[in-house]
């Protein structure tokens, strides 16, 4: 079966960067330090290989210093590969950074003609296109001012006027679509769209995986250079998003590790919480526990967790009451759960330590930082013996949840649509 | 299909060589109050300057003009300064129209030789100007004939010799930002290897009489070969066609015309195999 050809197709491509302290500038220094080179290589990109279908609209994900922007310039033709090499098939356009392709000391109007020629159109036909685009992008008279005058906000608005009025067969776009007002981005947007309905390519670049997951039909994942997957958006996001957590783990556990070397007694208590109470009993520490009951330093979002006070009686305890409080990073109060709510008396705790687990089946709460604020009363509730207000922190990872707006998980079930 | 690094296949960049050409024509007198008159002012106030100091205090003597009547320094001096004009023009602004692109080219991907073409083609076009004034001049002196239309193929194979060199010399600049003033300096010693401010005559062995006695004095050159070094000057070559066909009314020896062609084309062939294969590094050093 004949297959159309990629629009792109990347094979085994690799860049090495050359670092150098300092580069020689003249003949004479070149001449000094013959044999100083002192150089370090850097290779941005390790042997990739992949194409990208024509029509698709394709996203390239990965954290900073992925790659992935390298990848997006070397496609654009600004470098040059090391081994390897980038087929490209159509005419590119490509809205790379602030004020990409624009030479700051030409008005906007020139830069416009030059962006144009650039992309082999004759000026007669940019003649034409220029009062689309200065409509477009919104900037008025400015067309007739220096580039080097506008904002920032301009200059990506005229890029992307630009960009998407030179029809082009590929568009890479480099996360510049995050600046800009929320209506400019919606026109973007939509005029992305017509663009893909007319067959043009488009190569999205961005660590977001939100916006990526919303808008590409395909995801090439890179971290450090490498490609780690290539498929489609939702099951490659989700691979990313994966690792992320998983560093973001890592990082935590490191970080509380570094804590308890400066002897901390709690690995995630907040320091100056404010704490009250006559003392008789009081929380220790909080640890939270995954399902099989190891140590964790963030929640799964949708995954069973289970919250340990511990705690430490000067006395015998009659019946007190262990309460929480989960408040949002903003201060919004999300939950307030005891003992007694849930239906269970504590005994008379003897004195000395132990514990209380408080355990959820699913983690309602969605990604974010929360924190928690762990109390214990005596059981008239009239009397405190310890409170501490938003003691620990509560980190929420994206987990099993299939939700992801807003905090809490609602859990709701949906109907088709039901015509009356 | 475009293929990286060779995508220029297939993509049209005449445009953009349009765009720069226009813009370094609109950028060469922006504002400045004479505008365009200084491309006539300029070449002007040069030959003003060299025929006061060549041809009033050295007391240079230009050769007779075709029609013998005239024998005005500051013509002959002029028809040479044309095409070193375009020449030197060429290879200096080489090195600004890559330097004036880097930036840009940093940021979007266009292949940067055609900084240097629409530069090229700006100082084509500004040369007309002095094509259309040494017109003038020789109607004025009734010193012209159909020769004269063979002028603009000799600027144009100037201007593409010159473009060669300008190619290589703006990498190197591009790399070793010293490299403008060495080129400063070869430009210099270059315009008098070239029979511009003088005759070529002046360096040629002296006429001798009948039993071998030379008429004149001969030039003391201090044992250097300098007939040599002017007539195996590619550059005077160029110059002294322009003599031919503008002031002798000649149409130039076949040797000549060899030596310009060859000169014309394996100059810029050369330069552009070296700017291609060199400038991508050139770009990609941040």
């Amino acid at each position: 079966m004949a297959r159309t050809p990629p629009a792109i197709s990347i094979d085994g491509v690799s860049k090495k960067f050359v670092l150098r302290a300092d580069r020689a500038s003249s003949i004479k220094e070149a001449f000094l330090r013959r044999n100083k080179t002192e150089s370090k290589d850097f290779w941005a990109l390790k042997d990739v290989s992949f194409d990208i279908p024509k029509g698709s609209f394709y996203g390239i994900i990965g954290h900073n210093g992925s790659g992935k922007s390298t990848l997006l310039r070397l496609t654009a033709g600004i470098h040059k590969p090391t081994t390897g090499s980038i087929t490209t098939n159509g005419k590119i356009s490509a809205l790379l950074e602030l004020g990409s392709g624009f030479h700051p000391d030409l008005t906007g109007r020139e830069n416009v003609f030059l962006n144009g020629a650039m992309l082999g159109l004759p000026k007669k036909q940019m003649e034409r296109a220029i009062d689309e685009i200065t409509d477009f992008s919104g900037i008025g008279e400015f067309i007739d001012a220096p580039v080097k005058v506008y904002s920032s906000g301009m200059h990506v608005r005229l890029g992307f006027a630009i960009a998407v009025h030179v029809e082009p067969e590929i568009l890479l776009v480099d996360e510049v679509l995050a600046v800009g007002d929320e209506a400019f981005q919606r026109k973007c947007f939509d005029h992305i769209y017509a663009l893909r309905r007319r067959g043009t390519t488009i190569v999205l670049v961005s660590h977001d995986a939100g916006t990526m997951e919303s808008l590409c039909d395909e995801v090439a994942w890179l971290d450090h250079g490498e490609l780690q997957a290539v498929g489609e958006a939702s099951p490659t996001i989700e691979m990313y998003l994966g690792r992320v957590n998983e560093q973001e783990n890592k990082r935590l556990i490191a970080e509380a590790e570094a804590k308890e070397l400066e002897a901390l007694a709690e690995t995630i208590s907040v320091d100056d919480a404010e704490r009250r109470g006559s003392g008789e009993i009081r929380i220790t520490s909080v640890d939270l526990l995954g399902p099989d009951g190891s140590k964790r330093h963030s929640a799964l979002s949708g995954d069973p967790l289970t919250i340990r006070l511990n705690y430490e009686a000067a006395s015998k305890i009659t019946h007190p009451v262990f309460g929480l409080g989960i408040y949002h990073e903003n201060g919004t109060h999300l939950s307030g759960p005891n003992n007694r709510l849930a239906g269970v008396e504590q005994p008379v705790i003897p004195k000395g330590s132990g514990y209380v687990d408080v355990t959820v089946d699913r983690m309602p709460l969605l990604d974010g930082k929360y924190f928690i604020t762990t109390g214990i009363y005596s059981a008239d509730l009239l009397h405190c013996f310890d409170s501490w207000d938003r003691s620990n922190r509560l980190i929420v990872q994206p987990g099993s949840s299939e939700e992801r707006y807003g905090m809490v998980e609602f859990g709701a079930n949906w109907s088709e649509a039901v015509p009356n | 299909m475009m293929t990286n690094p060779d995508r220029r296949e297939g993509s049209n960049f005449i445009p953009l060589v349009i765009n720069f050409a226009q813009r370094e024509m609109a950028a060469r007198y922006k504002r400045s109050l004479l505008g365009w008159l200084w491309s006539l002012l300029n070449p002007a106030s040069t030959v003003l300057i060299y025929s006061l100091v060549f041809g009033v205090f050295l007391r240079t003597e230009p050769p007779e003009t075709a029609n013998g009547q005239a024998e005005i320094f500051a013509v002959y001096l002029f028809t040479g300064l044309v095409v070193w004009n375009l020449f030197n023009g060429v290879i200096n602004g080489s090195m600004d129209w890559l330097t004036g692109v880097m930036d840009l080219r940093k940021k979007a991907y266009f292949p940067t030789e055609t900084a240097i073409l629409g530069g090229a083609i700006a100082a084509i076009v500004q040369t007309c100007f002095e094509i259309a004034v040494l017109f003038v001049l020789m109607l004025a002196l009734g010193n012209v004939s159909w020769t004269f239309l063979l002028l603009p193929f000799i600027l144009l194979g100037a201007a593409s010799f010159g473009l060669g060199i300008g190619l290589v010399v703006a990498i190197l600049n591009a790399r070793y930002r010293d490299v403008r003033y060495l080129i400063g300096i070869v430009l210099s010693l270059q315009f008098f290897l070239v029979p511009i401010v003088y005759p070529i005559g002046l360096l040629a062995d002296p006429e001798v009489d009948e039993f071998g006695v030379p008429l004149t004095e001969p030039i003391d050159t201090y044992g250097l070969p300098a007939q040599e070094i002017v007539r195996w000057n590619p550059v005077s070559e160029f110059v002294q066609a322009a003599h031919d066909v503008v002031y002798f009314l000649e149409v130039p020896s076949l040797g000549r015309v060899a030596i310009m062609l060859v000169a014309a084309t394996v100059s810029p062939a050369l330069g552009l195999r070296y700017f291609r294969k060199r400038s991508m590094e050139i770009s990609e050093e941040l």
